[in-house]
């Protein structure tokens, strides 16, 4: 569904992204791990639109979509989810998804947020507190419910994990599998090695800019490289 | 940036022989009045070029110098010499308190801070009847002593006088921010203030050191307006100056001091030189200026050969 | 005595609707775009020439030159963000640069103004008013027109504050305002709400310039004091907060009515700018704004 073939990207002169390739099929989770600096965010970045590549080819189904902004990319079904301040933290939990139904009729914005607030009961009690009174699992499954008004094929998530309590982190994932199991199609790039290895499909690795291995959950446990290198020396 | 470039010093040659190859009134009110504002511009941009500290009172600094300049030798009957140093120290005052609150202030707000002290500067003097004299004022107040009084000498001797001492200031501020340390700091504060904090300059004195070495000069470029023009009003502390010597300033390139300079002596020469085509085409040309460089070429004139 | 601060205050809050339509426009820009617009008051002086040529070189009705400002205003305010704001965005590369779009507006200020000197001259025109006759509340006597400025000052502003609170653009504006990254996350188009929202804010300016200039009389820079009293009022009411500019418009114009009682009226005008100056030391964000990052 989506396919980066040799994507260089940086900010300005500056290139963080070397050369990166990957894929991922229709309706499968695929990870990003790789030491910090490697350009894990920088590659999100780049798919969503906020950073224009330097060189190589973004395609969504076929479509060369490299170089557009995020606001067209979105309404080809894609979501992106930021590591932090993806919130309108001064607006309410219901503005914000009604925001997030920005590109939707209002017919269907309204059956999507009554769908959100089935999903997420603590939503519909909460909706009209502002969004940065929430807590920070409770910000990141906001973020999660408002990328799905517009049913996305395709979330690109930044470190869905980051800063969250591990009971907020098993919350977070379980909420994600479940829309993995209805369709949704993830690219995930984690600090979190363990919490990925467990659901991804396939995982990439990214180092100093560029793809050093790639491969099945079980593939990369098996290498003892890159168990040493990347996953921590004890890692099962 | 350190070597002595050809072309100012071209400029600066071709304008000290101008009351010798063109003795010819109005080519000298011109060129007296330019390099007054040679001098309002390069106090400028060493703040807020140089130093980062964008200022939009520069009239305000100006006025000072001028009606300080010419309430003392009028009510207190200063010799003109020391009239300018007035001037210049009171401007040089005021803007070390300016300086104050620029150590908290940034970007727009610090631009802000700066308009609204012009504007009660304005404020003041077009309503403080008794020591400005108002919307009228002030004016029969004499002009340098010693200078020869046939009207054509007169002139000459005048632009000498206003040319010298632009032309030291000028020279004295280039200085100060090309050969000395205050210079480097003048221009890692402009780049990145924390990383020089961090680096150990105390941007605070510098900052304070812009603030009045800038104004203390703009004061001067009053002084010496006032005594040349003989008359002082309050529409010297009008915006329409502050944009005059931004526009000057941008099109010459910012953080040059010379091209400031250059940008002043050909902008003047224009404003000026269009008042045949149509007195009021000459400000539409310098608003077109000013959006057309700070877009395409943020780095003035100076910039053009550089990025060529 | 009493009767004197009814009357200064009734004063003070008519003023206000004017202040109102300046600083609300003026925050807003810069809470959406982050550019102080420093030729806003352009847009005024242009609204009242709009006046001018509709009511006395068109003859047509008030109010056809009212909704003609408006529309004129908003118009001419459209092209401003795509021919000079983007490209220096561009050109800037990402990099904030605050007071450098204060020179760009700066110069576009100058360009203005010294333009409708050189297309009008620089007469005071006169413009009939749109309503005539006077109000008389016993202590103190307001025109009609005044209380005309008060009144749709008070419409359009209501109208915006719905608009930014209900309906998905106003949404849209608020949430560009907030944080464009997700703004754009969520398919909003930035390029079209800056333009949108800087040619929103002038046209107010433009229809207040257009109510005004029977009381005003038009000439080029009869907008310019007003913009930076407007600047005071903004940073009184924090920048880029148009609730709080609207607050700071009243308490502004009815200090400085006030004032009027206490030191000699041309002084007035310095409340405003002794005002932002002391702001500006104690407390940058204003009354109601956010945190400044220094």
């Amino acid at each position: 569904m989506l396919e980066l073939e040799g994507v260089r990207s940086g900010y300005g002169k500056l290139e963080i992204l070397q050369s990166a390739s990957l894929h991922v099929p229709d309706g499968e989770i695929v990870g990003i791990i790789g030491p910090n600096g490697a350009g894990k965010s920088t590659l999100l970045k780049t798919v969503f639109g906020y950073l224009p590549p330097f060189a190589g080819r973004i395609a969504l189904d076929g479509l060369p979509i490299a170089g557009r902004r995020p606001d067209e990319i979105v309404r080809w079904g894609v979501g992106y989810l930021a590591q932090a301040g993806g919130l309108f933290a001064e607006m309410s939990v219901h503005d914000n998804l009604v925001l997030g139904g920005y590109t939707v009729s209002r017919a269907e914005k309204r059956n999507a947020i009554e769908h959100v607030y089935t999903r997420f009961p603590l939503f519909r009690d909460r909706r009209r507190q502002l969004a940065g009174a929430l807590s920070g699992g409770e910000q990141r499954l906001l973020a999660i419910a408002r990328a799905l008004i517009v049913r996305p094929r395709l979330l690109l998530l930044d470190e869905p994990s980051a800063a969250l309590a591990p009971r907020f982190i098993d919350e977070v994932y379980a909420t994600l599998m479940a829309l993995n199991r209805d369709g949704i199609a993830l690219l995930i790039v984690e600090q979190n090695v363990e919490a990925i290895l467990a659901v991804a499909h396939r995982v990439f690795v990214l180092d100093l800019g560029q793809n050093a291995f790639d491969g099945t959950p079980a593939e990369l446990r098996a290498s003892d490289s890159i168990r040493r290198l990347y996953l921590g020396e004890d890692a099962a | 940036m350190t070597r002595v470039r050809p072309l100012p010093l071209a400029v600066a040659a071709g304008a000290a022989l101008l009351p010798v190859l063109l003795p010819h009134p109005f080519v000298l009110t011109i060129a007296t009045q330019a390099a007054i504002w040679a001098l309002l511009a390069a106090s400028w941009d060493l703040l807020s070029g140089y130093t980062g500290q964008i200022s939009f009172g520069h009239a305000g600094f100006f006025a000072l110098g001028a009606y300080a300049a010419a309430a003392a030798t009028k009510h207190a009957d200063v010799s003109p010499w020391l009239g300018l140093l007035v001037g210049a120290a009171i401007a040089t005052a005021v803007g070390l308190l300016t300086g104050f609150p620029a150590l908290r202030l940034r970007g727009h707000y610090l631009a802000l801070v700066t308009l609204g002290l012009a504007e009660i500067i304005r404020l003041v003097a077009q309503n403080w009847l008794a020591l400005t004299g108002g919307p009228f004022g002030i004016h029969d107040f004499r002009s340098f002593p010693g200078l020869p009084a046939a009207a054509m000498a007169h002139r000459q001797a005048m632009y000498g006088v206003v040319v010298v001492i632009v032309t030291v200031s000028i020279a004295a501020m280039y200085l100060l921010c090309e050969r000395t340390n205050a210079g480097k700091a003048f221009r890692a504060i402009r780049e990145d203030e924390v990383l020089a904090q961090t680096l150990g300059i105390n941007t605070t004195r510098y900052k304070l050191l812009a603030f009045a070495v800038s104004s203390g000069f703009a004061g001067l470029a009053g002084g010496l307006y006032a005594y040349y023009v003989q008359l002082v009003s309050p529409t010297v502390a009008s915006a329409a100056t502050t944009s005059l010597v931004i526009g000057m300033a941008v099109f010459g390139g910012l953080g040059t001091l010379w091209g400031p300079v250059l940008g002043a002596l050909l902008l003047y020469g224009l404003y000026e030189g269009l008042r045949f085509v149509g007195v009021v085409y000459n400000l539409v040309a310098v608003g077109l200026v000013i959006m057309v460089f700070v877009i395409y070429f943020p780095r003035g004139l100076a910039g053009i050969r550089r990025s060529a | 005595m009493l009767e004197s601060l009814l009357e200064f205050l009734i004063q003070g809050v008519v003023l206000g609707g004017l202040y109102a339509l300046f600083a609300v426009g003026l925050s807003l820009i810069f809470g959406v775009l982050d550019v102080i617009n420093v030729a806003h008051g352009e847009f005024f002086a242009i609204g009242g020439y709009m006046a001018f040529t509709a009511v006395v070189l068109l003859h047509l009705p008030g109010a056809v030159g009212i909704v003609g400002a408006a529309v004129g205003t908003f118009l001419l305010g459209l092209c401003v963000y795509p021919l000079l704001i983007a490209p220096l965005k561009r050109h800037l590369g990402g990099r904030p640069q605050g007071p450098l779009y204060l020179v760009l507006t700066l110069g576009l200020s100058t360009f203005l103004q010294s333009s409708l000197l050189a297309i009008a001259g620089g007469d005071y025109l006169r413009v009939p008013p749109q309503v005539t006759g006077i109000l008389d509340l016993g202590v103190t006597a307001v025109s009609f027109q005044r209380l005309l400025v008060l009144g749709v000052a008070a419409v359009l502003l209501t109208a915006l504050f719905l608009f930014l609170r209900f309906h998905p653009e106003g949404l849209a504006v608020r949430a560009v305002s907030q944080n464009p990254d997700a703004a754009q996350a969520m398919g909003i188009n930035l390029p079209r709400v800056f333009a949108f929202t800087l040619a929103l804010g002038v046209a107010l300016a433009g229809v207040g310039g257009a109510l005004m200039a029977p009381l005003f009389n038009v000439y080029p820079a009869v907008g310019f004091p007003l913009t930076i009293k407007a600047f005071a009022i903004t940073i009184l009411g924090g920048m880029g907060n148009p609730a709080g500019a609207l607050v700071a418009s009243f308490l502004v114009s009815i200090a400085e009515s006030l004032s009027v009682m206490v030191i000699p009226s041309q002084w007035q005008n310095l409340i405003a700018f002794a005002v932002m100056i002391v702001m500006l030391l104690i407390r940058p964000r204003g009354l109601f704004g956010r945190a400044v990052s220094r």
